[in-house]
């Protein structure tokens, strides 16, 4: 048909769609996250008079959980202090009022918000990604180019505890903390905690693409121990597998290790990751603890998802510990949102007999503790179904043959269509 | 130019020997036929087409003895498989190739027929119409088509329609083929598609083959060839001045009705050669100043080339056609796109029915159409449109074809004329003036 | 061997001879095969592009699938735009609405320097369409057409889907629609999960059973695939036919460069054009009136201009300039079948 035509039947198309939808009720959006409790993580779960605590002390927590039996329970003179850990917020690049949250968690509109949440730090969350990637997902937040061509902002919040649900934020009650962030390039920079209520986070913008090793380092010496806690997260600024060059190199693939830290944790990155990290229940999220940049073999490294389970390991000479991440969400199937993070949250322990002085106060011994959380998701294979799909298109393949066959067979009959026989030669 | 030559290349075989055919004596012959009133009748059109013009291409000696031999000794060619008669040129052929059959068009141009058929023919009728039947019911006609195993009529103009009738009640087996009479809406042409489909069925219960995709591509190729050959021929008269003259084309063409297919193609591609050859000497039928003509209108058949000949002997020269005795017989070539029956059938039948400028359609845009490309591409400077007396679609569309050709300043001639040569002689007036007044005004414009 | 005339005096180098000569081989040529082994080099291209490093963009205006992720060497443009359109109103025509301009800019330049030749050439989905109908043509099936009612109902479906695809999410971004529905013309279109899986990922053949949305959406993109087969193998170019970017493409073609055009007086409607004609476009061989005879369903493939007898009557010219034209004895060379001497 002729253009303007075509372009007059376009236009009376969607005016009918656009009447229709106004005229419907919305689509049901799925009811707001957060639906159970231990799945979800609302804010301050553990009671705010934690958040005072003094600096070395526990969160209380309500139930209690067992704790890995540390080496100080056997003998050594105190026991390993609570973990301190970095928490990264959702805020993405579209700050905002979403951005402003003080969730830790996801808390969605619907269960499709897909900005600023995920465990990447990108602000367009969810892309296109491994193998670990949900099915389906696509290109979920391709929310465009020029997005991520600014600087990303993350946010990230210091928290205490060895149990993720119920850990609370910790003070600032160390003055001048500061987060010190290395890039991927080898460039260094810091950004400072400021207090928030109830607790201390530090903002930093990251330009280039690539994972960012950030870690606050907290000594104190007590009991002629010196105890190093390092709160370590893994930023990223990533993107979707489209878009420039630079987006596609494969250096910027993986984790950055700080060569000049005496102890830290790094999480392995899988194979065939790129700018954007999707953990998943039912894979192996394994961690390398490396001191100034070699592997530290006999350090004990401890997984502990929000849900409580956890699992200790000892590092071998590769300083590898391997860790399969349970599956552990269980709602109904109603309810059942396939974008639920959870969080984790590992941590290595390792002594080392090196005397020194710190303000004064000698010790004997130096302990180091260096921690990493993370998100995590549903396994795609909890809902998705290859048999169904590839069911589904065979079937259709079957009985559209089938139907087109019978039309045409019967066209021959009553009627005595000629046709003619293209077997013969 | 070049493009002519260049055909002529690929059109002509190197074996280019004509095939064989000695001179004849054109006066005694021994047969009872040879001296019968429709003998010399074409005797007399033939000597005229040889004679009246001087330095005919050799080449067309095979194609003047073939004529002889079958139009005025009464010689019958050998063909193989069943015999097809078809009174149309819209009864697909390639299906009769590749059935193993031989279509023969029953169409004839003689006067002795004419007079046959008007004893049981309406005195209106149409000659080509009464010829044939006269043809039809006389016991061993010329030319010899011998026995027919069926006579293919498709459904076009009235008379043929009603003819079918006739036909069936002089013994021949008759099959209809049902031509829409409207081209452009898509159910006639799926009624096209399902009657060519039929036909095929029919020539399949007659022959006792299949068709098949393999002697459906070679039909296909057969007659491809021709088409080929025949375009190459017509390229040369495109030529100014022409290379070839109408009364040879005709000749040429009308040959195809009833010469076995693959010999007449190596006869034409050999004419092809010797038409390049002429036309790089600057060897050339005519002479430059002499008049165009496009014809046009219901068809000269041999013997009855009197219209064409008329012409050409006043000094014009018909470079192109638009009649379905030669150039509509041969110019629409087939595009197939999947090489599997059902397509090849499907591009067969829409070939024979989509291009076709007969007048037996309701609307004749294309025919109009057509006259003016070819006057366009032939450089002609008039045309001639001839009427059968008793031809109503003719007729009718002539002041359409008139009205068109007017508005382009394309002079054109109107006549109506029938098989009888009593009207020669005026015709001859009118047409030396038409062409007159035609190099009159050439001479002006200059 | 006979010479031209014109030889002995003209210079072998003269151009204009040259030109002719190249124009001429160029119009005789085995279209067919042309065209086979063109479609091979971009199917290549847009399906395996990625592993070369090539990046063409994000506003192909073909089906260089964006999940193919690995080989893709651009994305269709449908993609970024399905996921722009979605965005909030005041996130797309505020500080987005410059990008979404961007990208849609970028599209119309890449479209009208081909046309509609991205479909007939360029799109990988159009090249499986003709090498299952190639493999129904060894197997000596033969093919199916609509009849013409149904040919003119079914043509209203892609101005639907187009129409469904920018609808829909606008409806996203308004809030009325869940963003399980995102992208829903991937969700249903063949190439999610058929293109992925020429580089061995078959990830998009799951059913996602995690919302009903999901359920629906992953549902009929596996139907549509299912359909897709079947059809293809019946029909010439099914898809195309209900293609949204077809319809898209023809709404923006009125600039373009390449173009068909048609030549009505040397038409002898003899119907050649049109009995190859995958799409079925009457038109090509009916109207002898209009010169711009690329209609709404046209691929671009050129098989009209390749089996048209009648020499200039259809012409491919791309910015005016011929570049494949229709030929009496360019025909003549291709419909050479069985044995002709």
């Amino acid at each position: 048909m002729k253009l303007p035509a075509a372009m007059s039947r376009l236009a009376a198309i969607m005016a009918a769609l656009s009447v229709l939808g106004a005229a419907t009720p919305q689509s049901a959006a799925r009811p707001s996250g957060a639906p159970l409790q231990q799945n979800g993580r609302a804010t301050g779960a553990a009671p705010n008079a934690a958040a005072h605590a003094p600096q070395d002390a526990v969160a209380a927590p309500p139930a209690p959980r067992p704790v890995a039996p540390t080496a100080a329970e056997t003998g050594a003179p105190r026991p390993w202090p609570e973990p301190l850990w970095l928490l990264e917020a959702p805020s993405g690049e579209r700050a905002g009022a979403e951005g402003r949250r003080a969730s830790a968690q996801t808390v969605r509109r619907d269960d499709g918000e897909h900005r600023g949440h995920g465990a990447t730090g990108s602000g367009e969350a969810g892309p296109a990604g491994s193998s670990s990637r949900p099915a389906g997902d696509g290109m979920e937040s391709m929310g465009g180019m020029g997005f991520s061509r600014g600087a990303a902002r993350k946010t990230v919040e210091l928290w205490r505890g060895s149990d993720p649900l119920n850990a609370a934020k910790a003070n600032m009650d160390q003055e001048g903390l500061s987060l010190q962030v290395l890039a991927a390039t080898g460039a260094r920079f810091g950004a400072p905690f400021a207090r928030s209520e109830n607790g201390a986070r530090a903002t930093v913008e990251l330009t280039d693409y690539g994972f960012y090793n950030a870690a606050v380092v907290v000594r104190t010496v007590q009991g002629g121990v010196l105890d190093v806690q390092i709160a370590q997260a893994e930023l990223l600024k990533g993107a979707m597998s489209h878009g420039g060059r630079s987006e596609h190199d494969p250096a910027l693939f993986k984790p950055t290790i700080d060569d000049a830290a005496p102890f830290e944790l790094v999480r392995e990155h899988a194979p065939d990751e790129m700018l954007w990290t999707n953990i998943r229940s039912g894979e192996k999220a394994v961690f390398v603890v490396r001191s100034f940049g070699a592997p530290v073999a006999g350090a004990r490294v401890t997984l502990a998802t929000q849900q409580g389970w956890r699992k200790t390991v000892t590092t071998g000479k590769d300083g590898r510990a391997e860790f399969m991440l349970i599956r552990d969400y269980f709602p109904d199937w109603s309810d059942f949102n396939r974008r639920q993070a959870g969080v984790f949250l590992v941590w290595a322990e390792a002594e080392k007999p090196q005397p020194g002085a710190l303000d004064g106060r000698r010790y004997a011994t130096t302990r180091y503790q260096a921690s990493l959380t993370a998100r995590y998701y549903p396994a795609p294979f909890d809902y998705t179904s290859y048999g169904y799909g590839v069911g589904i298109v065979v079937f259709v393949m079957v009985c559209g043959g089938l139907a087109t066959w019978i039309y045409r067979q019967r066209r021959t009959k009553p009627y005595k269509e000629v046709v003619f026989d293209e077997k013969l030669a | 130019m070049k493009d002519e030559i260049e055909l002529a290349k690929r059109a002509t075989p190197i074996t280019a020997s004509a095939p064989s055919a000695t001179v004849v004596s054109r006066s005694e012959e021994l047969s009872p036929y040879s001296r019968s009133k429709q003998a010399r009748e074409a005797e007399r059109v033939l000597n005229r087409i040889i004679d009246d013009f001087d330095d005919n291409p050799q080449a067309m000696q095979y194609f003047y003895d073939l004529f002889r031999r079958v139009h005025c000794r009464g010689e019958s060619i050998a063909a193989e498989g069943p015999r097809i008669g078809t009174t149309c040129i819209q009864a697909p052929e390639e299906l009769i190739y590749a059935m193993g059959a031989t279509p023969v068009r029953l169409c004839n141009g003689s006067y002795h027929y004419d007079q046959i058929g008007a004893e049981f023919m309406p005195a209106k009728s149409c000659s080509l119409v009464k010829a044939t039947l006269g043809m039809l019911t006389s016991d061993n006609p010329v030319p010899r088509v011998g026995k027919l195993d069926l006579v293919v009529n498709p459904t076009t103009c009235d008379q043929k329609k009603k003819a079918s009738a006739m036909i069936e009640e002089m013994g021949h087996p008759v099959f209809n083929l049902e031509l829409p009479n409207v081209k452009e809406s898509e159910a006639s042409r799926l009624y096209w598609r399902r009657s060519v489909r039929q036909f095929a069925e029919e020539l399949r219960g007659v022959t006792g083959r299949k068709l098949t995709r393999k002697n459906l591509k070679a039909a296909l190729a057969r007659t491809q060839r021709a088409e080929r050959a025949f375009r190459a021929m017509d390229g040369f008269r495109r030529a100014s001045p022409s290379v070839l003259l109408g009364k040879d084309a005709f000749l040429v063409v009308n040959a195809y009705f009833f010469d076995d297919l693959d010999r007449w193609c190596e006869a034409v591609e050999t004419l092809n050669g010797e038409l390049g050859e002429r036309l790089e000497k600057a060897v050339r039928a005519v002479q430059k100043k002499a008049p165009r003509i496009v014809f046009t209108g219901s068809p000269p058949i041999f013997p009855n080339l009197k219209l064409p000949l008329l012409i050409e002997r006043a000094g014009g020269v018909v470079v192109s056609d638009e009649t379905c005795s030669a150039n509509r017989m041969l110019y629409d070539m087939t595009a197939v796109d999947e090489w599997l029956v059902n397509d090849m059938v499907d591009s067969l039948a829409d070939k024979y029915l989509k291009p076709c400028t007969c007048p037996i359609f309701t609307k004749n845009e294309d025919r109009q159409r057509r006259l003016l490309e070819l006057v366009r591409n032939f450089s002609a400077d008039g045309v001639v449109y001839q009427a059968f007396a008793g031809c109503q679609v003719y007729e009718m569309e002539q002041r359409s074809v008139a009205r068109t050709l007017n508005e382009q300043g394309i002079p054109m001639l109107y006549v109506e004329t029938d098989y009888s040569p009593d009207d020669e002689g005026q015709l001859s007036t009118r047409v030396e003036a038409f062409l007159e007044s035609i190099k009159t005004r050439k001479r002006m414009r200059t | 061997m006979r010479n031209s005339p014109e030889s002995p005096a003209v210079s072998a180098l003269d151009w204009r001879v040259l030109a002719q000569a190249a124009r001429d081989a160029v119009n005789a040529c085995d279209f067919n095969r042309v065209r086979f082994w063109l479609q091979l080099f971009f199917f290549a291209l847009m399906v395996y592009g990625g592993f070369a490093g090539i990046d063409l963009g994000l506003s192909l205006p073909t089906f260089a699938c964006g999940y193919n992720q690995t080989g893709r060497p651009g994305v269709c443009y449908l993609l970024p735009l399905q996921h722009q359109l979605a965005l909030p109103p005041r996130v797309l025509f505020g500080f987005a609405g410059i990008g979404v301009l961007t990208g849609f800019v970028v599209f119309f330049l890449w479209f009208i320097a081909l046309n509609k030749g991205w479909c007939g050439f360029v799109c990988p989905l159009g090249a499986i369409q003709d090498w299952i109908t190639a493999l129904r043509r060894r197997l000596g099936v033969r093919f199916s057409r609509y009849s013409q009612k149904s040919f003119e109902t079914l043509s209203w479906i892609k101005y639907v889907l187009l129409a469904l695809m920018i609808v829909i999410p606008l409806g996203i971004g308004a809030g009325y629609f869940s963003h399980d529905m995102s992208a829903p013309f991937c969700m249903i279109c063949p190439g999610r999960l058929i293109i992925p899986a020429f580089t061995f990922d078959f990830r998009q053949f799951v059913i996602d059973f995690s919302t009903p949305t999901k359920i629906v959406m992953t549902v009929l993109g596996a139907m549509t695939t299912g359909l897709f087969f079947v059809g293809s193998f019946i029909k010439k170019r099914f898809w195309c036919f209900f293609c949204p970017m077809s319809a898209f493409h023809y709404l923006l073609s009125k600039p373009a460069a390449f173009r068909l055009i048609k030549d009505g007086d040397k038409c002898t409607r003899c119907g050649d054009c049109y009995s190859v004609c995958d799409l079925q476009i009457k038109e090509i061989a009916d109207d002898v009136n209009e010169p711009q005879i690329m209609m709404e369903d046209c691929i671009m493939c050129l098989k009209c201009v390749a089996a048209c007898p009648e020499t200039g009557a259809l012409k491919a010219k791309f910015a005016g300039l011929t570049i494949f034209e229709s030929t009496e004895a360019g025909f003549m060379k291709r419909m050479q079948k069985g044995a002709a001497p």
